[in-house]
């Protein structure tokens, strides 16, 4: 890993945009040009050429995200720069990057823009590269420099990630440190050059961090908590270890969490859906498996070392997913469907709703094809700037977000994202782009048209996020209808966000693309009753009866009741539940559609839904239509009582604003004085408990008697005290409790898994009446883990009282229930179990996995209790404890309290009688 | 003695060995004749409605919503509240009685939709496909 005194100089914050890149000024430079090939350079960053770098420092840099391919196409960026024109170059650069590298042109882009952004820095200072850049007697280096700049500003305005900051810039540092000054200014004015310097050891695909190399594969557990330990690392300081490998960590991570599931290609999607370079990550988990398999090589010995799964060991998984993304890039369909998963791709689970996207995947398609024109395939969407790792939390910046950015302003069309392969004819365009006064053409509005309709809100969004979910059925609210970038903006749509006003100012905001579905219990109702109405709105007369649109929380949720409402009326929503099966997609996937083209069209709301794709995504996450054949948030009953809770929760919210006195509705002590009938409870537990004393002692008798240990005396004396807790054995100790719980999921995977699936099969099942009778017949101490003891709890109280059964039901009670069990998960956790628990390939519930659980849980919960029986069994026989005197003492004290609860009550008993003849006397 | 608190425009503590009774906070609030200002009573003590409840003159408000309750009682058709901080109830706005009534009204509702929708469903909760068994 990265030796502590390792400092990274800091770079200019905001990078070098289109309109700033300096026009390609062939040798006739002046000198006064040169200093603005800096325009956003800082004394920090001139800090940074000189700033000194031990060996050391840079060897132990574990690794470097710019990819092989940003690096290739700046050598021959180069090369090209010095035999053609400017024109030619650009021409050339420009086919090229159509061509469709190996890996994600969009990433690659961006690690041009950080190179570039070094170099600007670098140039400020006192090196080698600035003296060369700065001889006025000398203009070979400045008008290499300057043309590298405009190949690299045309790249960004193709690509569209001129307002974006670069991820890469860490990296790209790195790089130039290793390249040093020298190597940089012999390559740029001589391209040979360049082949000469040595290449860095980035591209060297046989490192990886020293934390995995050195650990002790023989062990999974080893193995996973090494692995943890560098993502907290990456979570802590970003740039101790490169963001590729955080997601080939965080996938193998979850692989041996997990035990291999989800399969490797429901990974790779994932990967591919957020991670701007998948590519990268393929790459580097191929160098985990290597090193994993290095040390183990065998197979079965990688088995019993780090567990087999049901066909894989972890290195065949770890290249299974590393194959199938590969399969995921190299297919153009399948790529862009994946990138247009990222919409729907939740933080919190990490699910993905494909049944909702079927639609949303041909709508993407052709879009692509619609903007490029004569293309058979499409580009992949631009991937978000911001590398977001798997157990990143999203931002919580939803307002900020859904006013200032409307959609996700990140995303482009794939169509205006991606470069038409055809070469650019000419640099006008870039030059327009750099200086829109000096070239109008058809390019400058090409390229300001890819950015306006991508951060303008709907209706006027061309962009894929923005209209991806209604576009493949209608084709009027799809991207088609405002695909082309050219395109005036719509005047009846909203004001633009400020970004495209003045899209070169100020520090640009890292974005996410991900829709931010925090876990608010409030919350989740709301978007679970609409994402349950919208495909089963049969309720909805009856809701209507109760349930205002005032009633919901936020604007947004309001317009979409009110939407929904109107379409049921006029009866436009399928109620996809009561279709037969194979109609339902095609129905759920409608719902979407007209639900989207109504809050854009305003129709029933006249709020304006600023985002309907993340509120959208919202719903199905909260409400999943893979969820729509089983029960959970879609049956009737629970439907009402979300509304119910709904409602409630807008009753409680117009009492804070009446500052009106608020308390639970149970005390959470009861008040009640003790009756007669309490206090002859309260004596027969005590007569239980002496009797149980005695049983105690007698087993205990005759355990020590079959040990052959005699039975100590009793000494309460504080040594012997002291002693007393001193061998009390660990297994007992309460505190660890917390922390073994914490790690159940490491240490007991089988049995967390098992327990896991039941309770999410339950949160899918309604009123459970049809759940097999062996599952509802366990008990919550059967599970291992407390915390999934006490949701089980919860589910039999919510049974008892004939309620619904579902993860919402389940979070209010643990939000709101003072008197419910608790601990129970977290809320996060419970999200999780949102969709129901099907196989990924065949949809349906594996019901042989269902019975593995329940085996796993009952077999788990005998084991432990065996287990616990024996250590107790050993720890009296074996501990120096007086434990049966122990016992003798506590059986006196409970005869003791019973002697005294007895006495209380012939007392109550006397005084009773004698007020009932004082009463009589008196009357 | 039992007192009560009356508005701030009046003239003396208002205490009074006379019982606060639904009739008179009833007959003292009637939109149309809200009595003279100098006897309306506007605050009633907590202990007061306690009493008031007990004998069955005053309604306290049970439903509980999201496991809390709100400290509102209804006394001949106006809702008081035990505003936070305050150790008296005071009579509340006729918007704000409008809204309270109106979500009293909902949760009404509500009941006769949970129970409409539960004789709908009940004979046959396993419409949809079914789960494994």
């Amino acid at each position: 890993m990265t030796s502590p005194n390792t400092t990274h100089p800091p770079l200019p914050q905001q990078p070098p945009r289109a309109g700033q890149v300096p026009q390609p000024t062939p040798a006739s430079a002046s000198p006064t040009a040169a200093s603005n090939l800096a325009p956003t350079s800082t004394a920090a960053s001139a800090q940074a050429a000189t700033q000194p770098r031990t060996a050391a420092d840079l060897a132990a840099r574990p690794a470097v995200t710019v990819t092989g391919t940003a690096v290739q196409l700046v050598r021959e960026m180069l090369a090209t720069t010095a035999n053609n024109s400017t024109d030619q170059y650009l021409d050339a650069w420009m086919a090229r990057l159509g061509q469709a590298p190996a890996d994600d042109v969009i990433a690659t882009a961006g690690s041009l823009r950080a190179l570039v952004a070094e170099m600007r820095a670098r140039a400020l200072g006192n090196g080698p590269l600035a003296q060369q850049l700065n001889d006025p007697d000398d203009p070979r280096m400045r008008s290499a420099f300057e043309r590298v700049e405009g190949v690299i500003g045309a790249i960004e305005t193709r690509t569209g990630t001129a307002a974006d900051p670069s991820p890469f810039a860490d990296d790209a540092r790195w790089l130039f440190d290793r390249l040093t000054p020298r190597a940089v200014a012999r390559a740029l004015i001589d391209p040979r050059g360049f082949d000469k310097a040595p290449l860095p050891p980035v591209l060297n695909t046989d490192q990886f961090p020293g934390v995995l190399a050195g650990a002790d594969v023989r062990d999974r557990k080893t193995l996973s908590q090494a692995t943890e330990r560098l993502l907290i690392t990456a979570r802590d300081d970003p740039r101790q270890i490169s963001s590729g490998m955080v997601m080939a960590l965080t996938v193998t991570q979850q692989i041996m969490l997990n035990r291999g599931d989800p399969t490797a290609l429901a990974q790779a999607q994932r990967v591919v859906a957020i991670d701007p370079r998948p590519a990268a990550t393929a790459a580097r988990l191929r160098q985990f498996a290597n090193l994993v398999e290095a040390k183990q090589r065998e197979a079965g010995t990688q088995a019993l070392a780090l567990g087999a799964y049901d066909v894989n060991t972890l290195t065949e998984h770890l290249r299974g997913v590393a194959e199938q993304i590969d399969q995921i890039l190299g297919h153009d369909y399948q790529r862009t469907q994946a990138r247009s998963w990222n919409l729907f791709a939740t933080p919190a689970n990490g699910l993905i709703d494909e049944a909702a996207l079927r639609g949303v995947e041909r709508a993407v398609i052709e879009a692509v094809q619609g903007a490029r024109p004569g293309q058979a395939t499409g580009r992949p969407p631009r991937p978000s700037v911001t590398h977001r790792s798997l157990f990143t939390p999203a931002p919580q910046a939803e307002s900020t977000a859904e006013s200032s950015t409307p959609g996700t302003p990140a995303q482009p069309a794939p169509g205006t994202a991606a470069p038409a392969s055809a070469p650019t004819p000419g640099a006008s365009r870039v030059r327009g782009t750099a200086a829109p006064a000096s070239a109008p053409a058809p390019g400058a509005s090409r390229v300001r048209g890819t950015a306006a309709p991508a951060s303008a809100p709907a209706p006027g969004a061309s962009r894929v996020r923005g209209t991806a979910a209604p576009g493949g059925a209608d084709p009027s609210a799809a991207a088609p209808a405002h695909p082309v970038p050219a395109q005036a903006p719509d005047p009846t749509a909203p004001a633009p966000p400020a970004r495209l006003t003045t899209p070169a100012s100020g520090p640009v905001e890292p974005r996410s693309t991900t829709p931010d579905l925090t876990v608010d219990p409030e919350v989740a109702a709301e978007y679970a009753l609409l994402g349950s109405l919208l495909h089963a709105p049969g309720v909805l007369s009856h809701l209507e009866t109760f349930l205002e649109a005032a009633n919901f929380a936020h604007e947004d949720t309001r317009a979409v009741y009110r939407t929904l409402l109107g379409l049921h009326h006029d009866g436009m929503l399928h109620d996809v539940v009561s279709l037969p099966e194979q109609e339902r997609t095609d129905a759920a996937n409608e719902n979407h559609v007209k639900l989207i083209t109504a809050l854009r069209g305003q129709a029933y709301a006249e709020h304006v839904v600023a985002n309907p794709a993340r509120v959208i995504a919202r719903m199905n996450a909260a409400a999943p239509t893979s969820a729509l054949p089983y029960k959970g948030v879609y049956e009737p009953a629970a439907q009402v009582e979300l509304g119910g809770k709904v409602l409630e929760a807008a009753f409680v919210r117009e009492a804070r604003k009446l500052h009106l006195e608020l308390k639970p509705d149970r005390p959470l002590l009861s008040i009640r004085k003790p009756t007669e009938e309490d206090v002859r409870d309260q004596l027969e537990t005590l007569e239980e408990l002496a009797a149980n004393v005695e049983d105690m002692a007698a087993r205990l008798t005759e355990a020590t008697l079959r040990a052959g240990r005699q039975v100590q005396p009793v000494d309460s004396t504080p040594a012997a005290e002291a002693a007393d807790r001193a061998t009390r054995p660990g297994w007992v100790a309460r505190k660890t409790e917390g922390l073994r719980e914490q790690l159940n999921p490491v240490l007991r995977p089988f049995q967390h898994r098992a327990e896991r699936l039941l309770l999410h099969l339950v949160l899918h099942a309604g009123r459970l009446d049809q759940v097999p009778r062996a599952v509802l017949d366990l008990d919550p101490e059967q599970f291992s883990d407390r915390r999934h003891a006490n949701v089980w709890r919860t589910v039999q109280d919510l049974r008892a009282a004939g309620k619904p059964v579902n993860y919402v039901a389940v979070m209010l009670e643990a939000e709101h229930n003072p008197d419910g069990h608790r601990p129970l998960p977290s809320l996060e956790y419970l999200t999780r179990m949102a969709a129901p628990p099907v196989d990924p390939e065949t949809k349906e519930i594996d019901r042989e996995k269902v019975a593995s659980a329940l085996r796993t849980v009952v077999n788990s919960a005998l084991a432990r209790m065996t287990s616990d029986t024996g250590k107790a069994v050993a720890a009296v026989t074996a501990s120096d404890v007086p434990v049966a005197a122990k016992l003798d003492e506590t059986a006196k004290a409970v005869d003791w309290l019973k002697e005294r609860a007895t006495t209380a009550l012939r007392r109550h008993e006397q005084a009773t009688a004698v007020n009932a003849v004082q009463g009589r006397a008196s009357r | 003695m039992t007192e009560h608190t009356t508005s701030e425009h009046t003239t003396s503590e208002h205490t009074t060995s006379e019982h606060v009774t639904a009739q008179r906070v009833t007959a003292e609030h009637m939109p149309a004749d809200t009595g003279p200002a100098e006897t309306l009573i506007t605050r009633i003590p907590v202990g007061e409605i306690d009493r008031l409840v007990e004998d069955g003159q005053a309604t306290r408000w049970t439903e509980p919503a999201g496991g809390l309750l709100v400290t509102i009682v209804e006394i001949g058709g106006w809702w008081w509240g035990l505003r936070e901080g305050s150790d008296a109830y005071e009579r509340l706005s006729e918007e704000e009685s409008a809204r309270l009534t109106h979500f009293r009204t909902a949760f009404e509702l509500r009941e006769r939709a949970r129970a409409e929708v539960a004789a709908m469903t009940a004979p046959s909760t396993g419409a949809h496909s079914s789960p494994p068994r």
